[in-house]
């Protein structure tokens, strides 16, 4: 896939569903944790990335139960949406490796 | 209480496409309540600015990846074929010099109202890229024409002016006209032809005085006929209202709205404009409101069972 580098909300939301499959309301409180509460998804923004990943084939349905007669769906990373976020991680480990260690050359030439 | 707070979250799913409201409705209720406060009664700002934000999105995305659904796809492709008719009749029976020149008299008349059919013909040819170009000259054109001569403000160019960008779009987005024609019903015909000769007879009784947004108006519903008898009760038949109507004649609100900002000498003319057009404009978004309501009905329904 040929992809610019992928937005921080949904980067957070692979993450989340890294772990294993999860529904909507446990990726937006595991998505809050992963990033310190810093990352707040509210449902309009989280369905709307959900939908597109999904049609982007880097998400999909696990499975689906009827909880408090309310349908749930969990999600689940594709092979797709598992490459997708494991270049990207190695993309920002690359450069948070780069950045420590020129800012360690700048402290220790001050 | 809860049913109350759900009720309220539904009717702000009403900013998503149907199709999503369909498959993540349910879902998504499940999620704002599920975070809501105990207690809590009324949606959440922070919520409520979400979900437009994210309906915004979502049409917008399916927009991009050209998947709106068959009846937005099928009322594009009509309106290529409804908005060049609509626009020519329009010139035709005003008897308005809406050309860029400032021609007048029947003939130059004619002539024009025939070089607003070109960019039809020209997709009817299959060219559809020249066709594209042709319409979005014709819109640049007509602006540039209403704004050097201090018309842009008249209301009779608004709504036509927006039905030319309405037109181009629909050009450059849709299967085009050849598709359009192709779901013309014959039944259609029966309808849409006395409807425009009827108007036409109406027009000549009073030339050069019919206000083109009636026009647009009454010529624009008896158009939709075409795609069937009962078309205004189907959902592409109530988007071609949308979009050949609606839209065009909701051009009008912000002509109002820059006149009574600009000139305060005109206060008596605008308010006879008012009085003029602001029932159309009321018409136009109650309309949409109708139709909005009519739709979402449904996958309620299915929610429900």
């Amino acid at each position: 896939m040929t992809r610019q580098a992928i937005q921080e909300p949904t980067f957070l939301i692979l993450t989340a569903l890294a772990a294993g499959p999860q529904h909507g309301y446990g990726i937006m409180t595991d998505v809050a944790r992963i990033s310190g509460d810093r990352v707040n998804l509210r449902a309009g923004t989280l369905y709307a990335a959900l939908d597109r990943l999904r049609s982007d084939g880097v998400i999909d349905v696990d499975r689906e139960e009827v909880v408090d007669s309310r349908l749930r769906r969990y999600y689940k990373l594709t092979p797709a949406g598992i490459a997708m976020l494991e270049a990207e991680a190695a993309r920002m480990q690359s450069n948070a490796r780069v950045a420590v260690s020129r800012l360690k050359t700048l402290a220790a030439g001050a | 209480m809860t049913a109350t707070l759900e009720r309220r979250y539904r009717r702000l799913l009403a900013c998503y496409p149907a199709a999503h409201r369909g498959t993540y409705g349910d879902e998504m209720i499940g999620v704002l309540l599920a975070s809501a406060r105990p207690g809590q009664r009324r949606p959440k700002v922070a919520d409520t600015l979400d979900l437009f934000s994210g309906g915004l999105r979502v049409r917008l995305h399916r927009l991009a990846t050209g998947t709106p659904d068959p009846a937005w796809r099928n009322a594009l492709a009509l309106t290529t074929v409804i908005a060049p008719i609509l626009l020519a009749l329009t010139v035709t029976v005003t008897g308005q010099a809406l050309a860029p020149l400032a021609w007048s008299g029947s003939a130059h008349q004619l002539v024009y109202a025939f070089a607003l059919l070109v960019p039809a013909l020209l997709a009817l040819a299959g060219l559809r890229w020249v066709a594209v170009g042709a319409a979005a000259l014709t819109l640049g054109g007509t602006i540039a024409h209403a704004a050097g001569t201090a018309m842009i403000g008249i209301p009779a160019y608004s709504a036509f002016i927006v039905l030319l960008g309405v037109q181009t779009f629909a050009l450059w987005y849709s299967a085009g006209p050849r598709q359009g024609l192709r779901l013309v019903k014959p039944v259609g015909l029966l309808i849409a032809i006395p409807w425009l000769l009827t108007t036409a007879y109406l027009a000549s009784l009073i030339p050069r005085h019919y206000p083109v947004p009636v026009v647009i108006a009454e010529v624009g519903v008896g158009l939709i006929a075409l795609a069937g008898l009962p078309a205004l009760a189907s959902p592409c038949g109530r988007r071609l209202l949308l979009l050949n109507v609606v839209i065009p004649l909701s051009g009008l609100v912000i002509t109002i709205l820059s006149f009574v900002h600009v000139d305060f000498y005109e206060l008596r003319f605008t308010a006879a404009l008012a009085a003029q057009y602001l029932p159309p404009a009321a018409l136009s978004a109650l309309t949409y409101y109708l139709i909005r309501r009519a739709e979402r009905r449904p996958p309620e329904l299915e929610v429900a069972r």
